[in-house]
């Protein structure tokens, strides 16, 4: 059985057409896994169903068999990392306080952190390259600085699921590529990872697996060939793509804009 | 018309003029010239007095006052009673006052009396402008009596009072409550602390000035937070080993005989035991 | 992260020691006996005049402290406070129908309720009509209406009540003051107080949480919504009694987490803590102010904490400006 399974996620609000539309996947450790559509397809309601932060208003998602809404809060919070897109950091706290944050759901409440907390949170810093932030006011960190930051949050839970909405926005292709490879490298460890990503070439070299969202329903699941077909980009994205296989894997560029249908 | 005969007359529309007739419908606009109007002049000669004068938390005179046409003060209304002298206070809505002057109406002002003497001024001036300076003389003849049977026997210390009213008020020296507390023969705690007029005492200089009497206002009981530090534990506690007076506040607020009345009845605490002077 | 606690804690425990010692200015001068010579009447004066005075400095103050570092935790905008959100101009409408209507001199708790009452509708109402936008403006315009709305009815109810005196007592509810106040009103607002504190000082995790927005915080385990209660519950609890002893006193809850928001490495949890100190230190030494300041007529503490605040606040906005819309 996978470890995350969601069936029949529908979000609809207000009287409109459901914003989430009966969408159903499964998930196993170790994959990272695409999540791909237009803007406005539900890509952010979908993650958040599945981080449990909006429940949806039908369906479920089960972690482990277990259905999340059964679950605590804590042990939810422990079990899922989420970092929402354009994350942000209101008060000028030091990083390496940002990145202990991700560790609250640990945390009882008077606690302080312990020192195998601050062992996860120097791991986290490290797998991002943050170390160097330490003492640094995160409000002083460039926007991928901070994104990076942010994501060490997320890490620090030590989440069996991780979901990301647009983990490499704003960041220069050096650390977009460190990212991605980051990502990838956490689902190898045994993370089942889900990241809502624009960029199609990253995401067909990078993920495991893809799924695209059009209009609310899940219209593809599997590779990255099976998803990024020539109709189905023309029908959810109005784009014509050129893809190229390369040692470096699977290179895909939108080359055209479609008109409307 | 006849106003005007009279203004023509020569007769100069500002303060302290002497009428040669005596006045037959004096309209009073101000609390104070509404008591001592009822003191001094026959009923038939009063044509209206201020709302005030029954109002039973602020007037002296509020018996008597039932029955007699009431103003609220505004011109208009003044004009509509065809009055041959208007007696305000110095005090009183300054544009009212101009207003009826400059109309050619007689109005005169009583001032606020801050001693004795000016209590017994002003009753006989008020007797001179409402033409009865005879009942004038006998008002301050029975105030003096009053006044000399509460003097104190010269030589003797005088007891320490303090007046305190809501909101920790109290009256100094110069004001008509300080010289009543005065003529009934004790020192002022007000005065003492630097408070000439009216002022603010808070509580704690209230008890280390360790008053022998303490005299209240009492002002009606509607609640508030100016009544709040009147029933201040402390001051409550200390009030257990004081003596403790309580003066209308509608009593000494205005000079005539009435406020002989509080001085002797302040007085009667001293000579009658509660209060003794201790040697200061 | 102990010593500014500490300094805090002592800063407190001196000006308390400060506040005891002090009378009001205006005491009797020459003719008054040495209190060491009467033990009796310097028991009275310390224990009946001076001590509730210093507790409700110290408690009002922690209130107010508190109270705004939740808020600006919450609201994550450093502008925050209950004066400038309506909670303590709506708690002086509920205080001022009670007193001067009758209903405290029924029962007394009826006081701090009143005032409880009208805290948490107002923040509520401020909360509802700035929900959604996490705009600075939005925030300061929905607490402006609240505070017009606020005043203008209790300056009406103060016009309708029966005291005479009452119109002229609207200074008091606008500018606060700790004179003569009684261990019987800090009787009945202590345990108000102490109940909002309480469910205010288990905020700080989520407020920590919230740093990284409301959609993180949730995904940490934090109920948003049952936090926000709380918050309003709690505010208005401790700032209601407060408001309905003391009066509303502003910008102690604004100055106060914004000083020390530095000091505590800027983490919202604790800087509840901090703040509650901060505040108690604060309106001890305003109240401090207003004795050796006042001259014939007592100087209102909510005067001395605007003279403070009102700058402090000035100067936040040019900031902001400066620096560019958050």
């Amino acid at each position: 059985m996978s470890l995350i399974q969601a069936s029949g996620l529908t979000v609809s609000l207000g009287g409109g057409p459901p914003v989430l539309d009966r969408v159903s996947l499964s998930l196993d450790p170790g994959e990272l896994l695409g999540l791909l559509g237009p803007n406005g397809a539900g890509k952010s309601t979908l993650l958040r169903a599945l981080a449990h932060v909006y429940p949806p208003d039908a369906g479920q998602v089960s972690l482990d068999g277990l259905p999340l809404r059964w679950m605590g809060p804590g042990e939810r919070a422990r079990r899922i990392g989420y970092l929402p897109q354009a994350a942000e950091c209101h008060w000028s706290l030091p990083s390496e306080q940002v990145v202990a944050l991700g560790r609250l759901p640990y945390r009882q409440a008077w606690e302080g952190l312990g020192p195998g907390d601050w062992e996860v949170v120097e791991r986290a810093m490290g797998e991002t390259d943050t170390l160097d932030f330490i003492g640094r006011p995160v409000d002083a960190l460039s926007v991928g600085e901070r994104a990076r930051v942010l994501l060490a949050r997320a890490i620090a839970g030590e989440p069996q699921l991780l979901l990301t909405d647009e983990p490499v926005a704003g960041l220069d292709p050096a650390h977009q590529l460190e990212v991605m490879g980051l990502l990838r490298r956490l689902a190898g460890g045994g993370m089942a990872v889900v990241a809502v990503l624009h960029d199609l070439g990253l995401a067909a070299r990078y993920c495991s697996r893809l799924a695209l969202l059009h209009r609310g329903r899940l219209v593809a699941q599997g590779s990255s060939e099976e998803v990024l077909s020539a109709e189905r980009l023309s029908t959810c994205f109005r784009v014509r793509v050129r893809r190229i296989d390369s040692p470096d894997g699977p290179i895909v560029v939108p080359v055209e804009a479609l008109g409307r249908p | 018309m006849i106003l005007g005969i009279w203004v023509l007359a020569g007769l100069p529309g500002i303060a302290g003029a002497a009428v040669t007739a005596p006045p037959r419908h004096i309209v009073s606009i101000n609390l104070c010239t509404d008591a001592l109007l009822l003191a001094l002049v026959p009923r038939s000669r009063i044509a209206a007095l201020s709302h005030l004068a029954t109002d039973p938390r602020l007037s002296p005179v509020v018996a008597l006052a039932r029955g007699i046409p009431q103003v609220h003060g505004a011109a208009e209304e003044v004009l509509a009673l065809d009055p041959d002298l208007v007696v305000a206070g110095r005090y009183t809505t300054r544009e009212t006052v101009l207003l009826l002057r400059r109309l050619g109406i007689d109005v005169v002002e009583l001032g606020l009396p801050t001693s004795m003497n000016d209590v017994r001024r002003q009753i006989r001036e008020f007797a001179q402008w409402v033409g009865e300076p005879g009942r004038g003389e006998r008002v301050v003849a029975a105030l003096d009596a009053r006044l000399s049977a509460a003097a104190p026997d010269p030589g003797t210390p005088r007891p320490l009072a303090a007046i305190y009213g809501p909101n920790g008020y109290t009256a100094g020296p110069r004001t008509l409550e300080g010289a009543v507390l005065r003529a009934a023969g004790y020192a002022n705690l007000a005065g003492r602390a630097g408070i000439e007029t009216w002022g603010w005492l808070p509580l704690e200089g209230l008890l280390r000035g360790r008053p022998q009497l303490l005299v209240f206002e009492e002002t009606g009981h509607a609640p508030d937070l100016a009544h709040r530090v009147l029933a201040h534990p402390a001051l409550v506690r200390v009030q257990r080993s004081i003596a403790v007076a309580s003066v209308p506040g509608r009593l000494w607020s205005c000079a005539g005989p009435w406020v002989g009345e509080v001085v002797q009845r302040l007085a009667r605490l001293r000579q009658e035991g509660p209060v003794q002077g201790r040697g200061r | 992260m102990v010593w500014p606690f500490l300094v805090l804690g002592g800063l407190t425990v001196v000006l308390f020691a400060l506040s005891l010692a002090t009378g009001p200015r205006g005491a009797p001068g020459a003719a008054v006996p040495d209190l060491r010579h009467d033990p009796e009447l310097l028991r009275l004066i310390l224990v009946q005049i001076r001590l509730p005075r210093a507790l409700l400095g110290v408690m009002v103050g922690a209130t107010l402290g508190l109270s705004g570092a939740v808020l600006q935790g919450f609201l994550r905008n450093p502008l925050a406070e209950p004066g400038l959100l309506g909670a303590s101009s709506s708690a002086a409408l509920g205080a001022v129908i009670a007193l001067y209507f009758g209903l405290s001199a029924l029962f007394p708790a009826a006081l701090p309720l009143a005032g409880i009452a009208g805290s948490a509708l107002g923040l509520m109402l401020v909360i509802l009509l700035a929900r959604g936008s996490g705009s600075i403006l939005t925030l300061i315009l929905a607490g402006v209406a609240v505070n017009a709305l606020a005043g203008a009815l209790t300056a009406l109810a103060l016009n309708l009540a029966p005291s005479p005196y009452a119109a002229m007592e609207i200074v008091f509810w606008l500018l606060g003051s700790l004179a003569d106040r009684s261990l019987e009103d800090v009787g009945i607002a202590t345990p108000f107080m102490l109940a909002g504190w309480f469910l205010l000082l288990r905020l700080g995790r989520g407020l920590d949480a919230l740093s990284l927005g409301e959609e993180t915080a949730r995904s940490l385990g934090f109920d948003i919504p049952r936090l926000r209660l709380e918050m309003v519950l709690g505010v208005g609890l401790s700032v209601g009694a407060a408001v309905a002893v003391a009066g509303s006193i502003g910008f102690v809850g604004l100055v106060v987490p914004h000083l020390l928001r530095p000091l505590v490495g800027h983490r919202p949890g604790l800087l509840l803590p901090a703040s509650a100190l901060g505040g108690a230190a604060l309106t001890l030494a305003a109240d401090l102010a207003v004795r050796w300041f006042s001259a014939g007529q007592e100087l209102k503490l909510g005067v001395v904490t605007a003279l403070v605040g009102a700058p402090f606040f000035l100067y936040l906005l040019v900031r902001m400006r400066r620096v560019g819309p958050a």
